[in-house]
Order: C-alpha cells, then sequence, then structure tokens
C-alpha cells in the first residue's frame, strides 16, 4: 500500500 | 483542494504538479497527496563494522544493519553510490522490508544499531522514521550518515529517536555546493548546529578532492567555525578521494594533501581529526589529554581499546563519544 510522506502542504502557488 | 503539493521536507521544497515526482526520486503527488515511493523497499541492505560509516566515538567494533533506498535530495558529481542514490526507485532492484522486520533482523544478526546510509536517508524519510521508533523499543541504537540536506522541522523531528549522525560537510564554499553538489551550504550548516542541540552524537565527514576543496586556509576556517559552533569535541573525517561518477578525472586525494588537512583542524582546536580511506596512525583515537593511544584501528578492525567506562585507561580524562 502507498505510505502517505509526511512534511508536505497543499498550496495554489504558481 | 488543490492538486500541488509543496514538498517541505528537503531544502529544494519541490513544488509538485499531480503525478510528478519530486527531484529526490522518491516522492510522488497523486491527487494532492504526497505519498513515499520507497518505503519498505530498501535497494541496500548489509551488515557492516560501525567504523565504516565512519562513527569512531560511538560503540567501537560493533556492527550496523545498514539500509538504503534509491534516490537522493543532492546530486554530487563524485558520488560513490551512483549507481541507486541517482536512480528511480523502479530502476533499483528492491527488497519488501518493513519496519518492524529491519528491526528483527538487526537483533537476529546481533547489531547494536541500525544506520540510515548508502543513499541520502532523508529520502525515505518515513521508512527510517518509522524503523527507528520501533527499534529504540527494542533498545537498538539508530544512526544515520547523511548529507545534511534536511529541513529544520523533520531533522528535530526525526531526532527524537536518532542517537548518532555523521555528516558530510562536503566543502566550506556556497560555490563548491551549487556547481558540484546542486545544493547550498546554509542548511547543512544549519543541521549540524541542530543535531548538537537536540543532543545527538556528531561526527563529521570531509571528502577532500583535490583542486575543488582542499585549500587549507578554507579547511581551518570550516574547522574554526566547527569549534565555534559545535565544540572542540566533535570527531572530523579527512576522506581520501578516489575518482568516480562525473570526476574521473581527478587524481586521488594526494597523502600530504590530507596530513595538511589534519594539521590545520588541529592548529584550528579539534580534538580528534582522523584520515580515512587510507592506512595511517591517523585512524587511531589518542587522548586530547594524555596523548596515549586510546583505540588502535586498521581499516575498520579495532586492534586495541584503552576506553574504559567512557574514560581514558591511562589519565582517566573523559573522552567525548557513545562507548556503551
Amino acid at each position: 500500500e502507498p505510505k502517505k510522506a509526511m512534511f508536505w502542504r497543499n498550496t495554489d502557488e504558481a | 483542494m488543490s492538486k500541488k503539493v509543496l514538498c517541505e521536507l528537503c531544502p529544494t521544497e519541490c513544488l509538485l504538479e499531480d503525478y510528478q515526482v519530486g527531484g529526490c526520486r522518491a516522492r510522488i503527488n497523486k491527487g494532492g497527496v504526497l505519498y513515499s515511493l520507497v518505503y519498505g523497499k530498501p535497494c541496500s541492505v548489509a551488515i557492516d563494522p560501525i567504523e565504516k560509516k565512519p562513527f569512531y566515538h560511538f560503540l567501537p567494533a560493533t556492527t550496523a544493519f545498514s539500509i538504503a533506498t534509491a534516490g537522493c535530495v543532492l546530486g554530487c558529481k563524485f558520488c560513490q553510490n551512483w549507481q541507486i542514490s541517482q536512480a528511480k526507485p523502479e530502476d533499483t532492484d528492491n527488497l519488501d522490508l518493513p519496519p518492524d522486520e529491519v528491526v528483527r533482523q538487526a537483533m537476529l544478526n546481533n547489531c547494536k544499531t541500525i544506520t540510515y546510509t548508502y543513499t541520502e536517508p532523508t529520502v525515505f524519510y518515513e521508512y527510517m522514521y518509522d524503523t527507528a521508533k520501533i527499534a529504540r523499543n527494542f533498545n537498538v541504537k539508530n544512526t544515520i550518515h547523511t548529507c545534511g540536506y534536511i529541513n529544520e522541522k523533520p531533522l528535530r523531528e526525526l531526532s527524537k529517536y536518532m542517537d548518532a549522525a555523521d555528516v558530510d560537510l562536503k566543502a566550506f564554499t556556497e560555490d563548491f555546493y551549487n556547481r558540484i553538489c546542486g545544493g547550498r551550504l546554509k542548511p547543512v550548516l544549519d543541521t549540524l548546529v541542530t543535531l548538537r542541540q537536540e543532543g545527538v552524537w556528531l561526527e563529521i565527514t570531509n571528502l577532500v578532492i583535490p583542486t575543488l576543496n582542499d585549500d587549507a586556509k578554507t579547511i581551518k576556517k570550516m574547522c574554526m567555525w566547527i569549534v565555534k559552533n559545535l565544540g572542540a569535541d566533535v570527531p572530523i573525517h579527512f576522506s581520501r578521494f578516489f575518482p568516480y561518477y562525473k570526476l574521473t578525472n581527478l587524481p586521488p586525494t594526494p597523502v600530504e594533501t590530507l596530513r595538511d588537512a589534519r594539521s590545520a583542524a588541529m592548529d584550528a582546536g579539534l580534538r580528534y581529526v582522523y584520515i580515512g580511506n587510507m592506512r595511517s596512525e591517523a585512524e587511531n583515537t589518542y587522548c586530547h589529554h594524555c596523548k596515549q593511544l586510546l583505540i588502535a584501528r586498521i581499516g575498520y578492525a579495532v586492534t586495541q581499546n584503552n576506553i574504559s567506562g567512557g574514560r581514558c585507561k591511562f589519565c582517566g580524562a573523559a573522552i567525548p563519544g557513545v562507548w556503551g
């Protein structure tokens, strides 16, 4: 099963 | 929800579109969620002497269960493990070895330590973190050999479970990191300071490469920075360069250059200065107080150990390190 990563965020920056 | 993901693990901070893989080759954005591509999939597993890492002041003459996955956060032109560090995980032969199995194998093989090494452990952060937590519960030590190119927040979280770190301080100029490694120096220096603050036992390795980072003045400046910011007790290993990967045009480091680097480091005030990748008396440990031979080494083999209870057998001085 794929392992969700740590230390990231969604962004709308270009 | 945006499907773009900003990875905040290392200072590169890749901004990833949907289904884009990070520069490290080990993390992918799928539908706005970041996943590890290497969790539980090491491409290298071996049992090494702890001296190979190199750790000279951490449980000498014990063995380390060593693991690595494909990928790296840098792209050093002199990399000695480029076949796996500069590879995608789908291009390497990987084992299925979940964290609990890593710890079990380490204990079965009487390894005191699990070492995250060979490539850059930052790229398999989640795998390393989960393994380190389990290892801590079973009294197996955790050590890391890293380039130090990691952001502060993940580093502080990892430090809770890390017993020792050997950090490659590849040079002391931004130009070298930019041209030769594709990174920056400042985050590596920050990592060194953070590890010291977190109480992780620290050793430093500097690969001395002819014409690129072998200037004695710069080496002395680097060592003075170490003394001022990390202390005189941090062991430093000057490692001999041999032509690899994209730097096959350069010769092996002259022995005299390594001896000059060692002298510069000792002039700067560092107490434990070693030369690696080369047989000499500079792979032994001598007491900083009475100068007696404490640990004699031939390559990775310890032939004599005169440290008892963390102290010099001859004068009783406390020797910095983790001895048992």
